[in-house]
């Protein structure tokens, strides 16, 4: 439930006396600095239950005899209550009790000789910083909730388990994929399907930045592509749609790079399309031949009528094809390794056979977790049937 | 005018001293810049039927929402009929220039 903010008069404040309540003179005073919803308990009172029941805005521990000691007591609410969750205002003339206070983390400490206006001014502030931080703190969660449930829409966009193990059923292929938003949401989105008997198409989209605005084109794009699907489309034309219905979609400076290709396993082909993508990646792992296809291509959403090159990869059986998004390029210091052309060769020589999800996602996990990654990842690896 | 930048990642200086409109980028061009590029887009937008140069041979890195940037002044220019040209891109930069194909919609020289 949203969090309703109140005036700081109409605050619930909970004061707590170390002495009968009824000799207790605060709430009157309070009462009559226009302070309307108050509380007053002793502390011999169930005082925690209290507390987690009424979530007060602020408690004013009383001390209004010295012989009892509020200092204790302001250390047992400390100990269920941080000072992020609850402001305390000790309100005392003990002198000797001052700095102690202080040292449970009390909000303030105010004195009974303080003037009315300054008492009502200093209670206000509290209350009010005590109201924004519970404000963020739901606002906060809402949003987290809210981030969770669009995350978890973004993964349902991806390839599901059925999927794939259809694909690798049908085409005697593996497939992996890993993929790590950089940012509580993605810009980056990939997709596979079956086209016909021996051939089956397979896309990766990265759009500009990160966040929220490139999380939300991925689903334009997943849609336009659903749209698609029931046309027969060479890669080249399915870029071209896509361009220019992004164009009429994206704001200016905000574009996408694409590839979607074909995998032919009966003539072992790749035919596909780029706009600006990372280059595709053919890694032999026995013959160690590593080829990189060329991705230029001017970027979806920029402009109208752009045609796109068709090119063609013949690959060999064991080979792996490897689609992964720009980070991977520019991850050297991050990762330890990267898929930019002068470390390429030096990433597979370090790989030395084993398939390359395994391997980065080691290196995922080797990082320190409090380092996020510059920008969203993923990675697909596609591998082809062996020969014996 | 000649105004340059405070920034830590990318530096410019916009010059329109010699009649034409003269900006230089150095550094870094990335989507932390956004704010700082705006006074390269505004620059471009107050020359109306001029000539805009962006020298970028000292420009060492640029990433996809930088790409974006550019765009941008791109679209101002067209509006305020400004003829941009890019000059001199390097290493990163001018792979990835090369990559996106902006010589097609930019007029680029080596």
């Amino acid at each position: 439930m949203a969090y309703q903010q109140t005036k700081p008069q109409d605050a619930s404040i909970l004061i707590v006396c170390n002495h009968q309540t009824n000799i207790c003179n605060l709430s009157k005073i309070l009462t009559n600095l226009s302070f309307m919803n108050i509380t007053c308990i002793d502390c011999d009172g169930d005082l925690m239950d209290e507390i987690q029941d009424k979530r007060p805005d602020l408690v004013i521990v009383h001390e209004v005899n010295p012989g009892k000691n509020a200092i204790k007591l302001l250390a047992q609410i400390r100990q269920h209550f941080s000072q992020a969750e609850l402001a305390i205002v000790m309100y005392s003339d003990n002198y000797s009790a001052r700095e102690e206070a202080w040292m449970h983390n009390i909000s303030d400490y105010i004195e009974p000789c303080v003037r009315a206006n300054e008492l009502k001014s200093r209670l206000i502030f509290h209350i009010h910083n005590a109201q924004e931080l519970k404000r963020l703190k739901n606002f906060e969660c809402m949003m987290k909730g809210d981030i969770r449930s669009a995350l978890s829409l973004q993964y349902s966009l991806m390839p599901q388990k059925k999927i794939l193990t259809e694909i690798q059923k049908k085409y005697q292929v593996k497939v992996g994929y890993l993929f790590k938003p950089c940012q509580y949401l993605s810009g980056d989105l990939w997709g596979i399907l079956p086209l016909d008997e021996h051939r089956f198409g397979v896309w990766i989209c990265d759009f500009v930045s990160k966040g929220l605005h490139a999380a939300l084109s991925t689903f334009r794009i997943h849609t336009l592509i659903k749209d698609q699907e029931k046309n027969q489309f060479t890669p080249s034309l399915l870029l071209q749609t896509l361009n220019n219905k992004l164009k009429n979609l994206l704001a200016v400076g905000n574009f996408a790079t694409f590839l979607y290709g074909v995998v032919d396993i009966r003539h072992n082909t790749f035919t596909y399309a780029a706009a600006g993508s990372t280059s595709p990646i053919f890694y032999n792992k026995k013959t160690e031949k590593i080829t990189l296809g060329d991705s230029s291509g001017l970027p979806l959403g920029i402009e109208t009528g752009i045609k796109y090159a068709e090119r063609s990869v013949k690959f060999d059986k064991d080979t792996s094809l490897l689609l992964y998004s720009d980070l991977l390029w520019e991850c050297l210091d991050d990762l330890g390794f990267s898929f930019d052309d002068d470390d390429i060769h030096h990433f597979f020589k370090t790989l030395d056979g084993q398939p390359v999800i395994p391997y980065v996602e080691k290196k995922l996990d080797d990082k320190n977790e409090k380092l996020a990654l510059s920008d969203d990842l993923t990675l697909i690896e596609v591998t082809f049937q062996q020969s014996d | 005018m000649n105004k340059q930048s405070q920034g830590v990642s990318m530096k410019y200086a916009i010059d329109s001293t010699l009649g034409n409109l003269h900006i230089t980028i150095k550094g870094r061009l990335t989507y932390t810049d956004y704010n700082n590029f705006n006074y390269i887009t505004n620059a471009v937008g107050e020359h109306e039927n001029q000539q805009c140069i962006i020298d970028i041979s000292e420009l060492d890195f640029i990433d996809s929402a930088g790409m974006g940037m550019l765009l941008m002044a791109r679209d101002k220019a067209f509006r305020h009929k400004v003829q941009i040209t890019i000059k001199r891109p390097q290493g990163q930069v001018g792979k990835m220039l090369e990559l996106g194909k902006f010589d097609t919609i930019f007029l680029i020289e080596h």
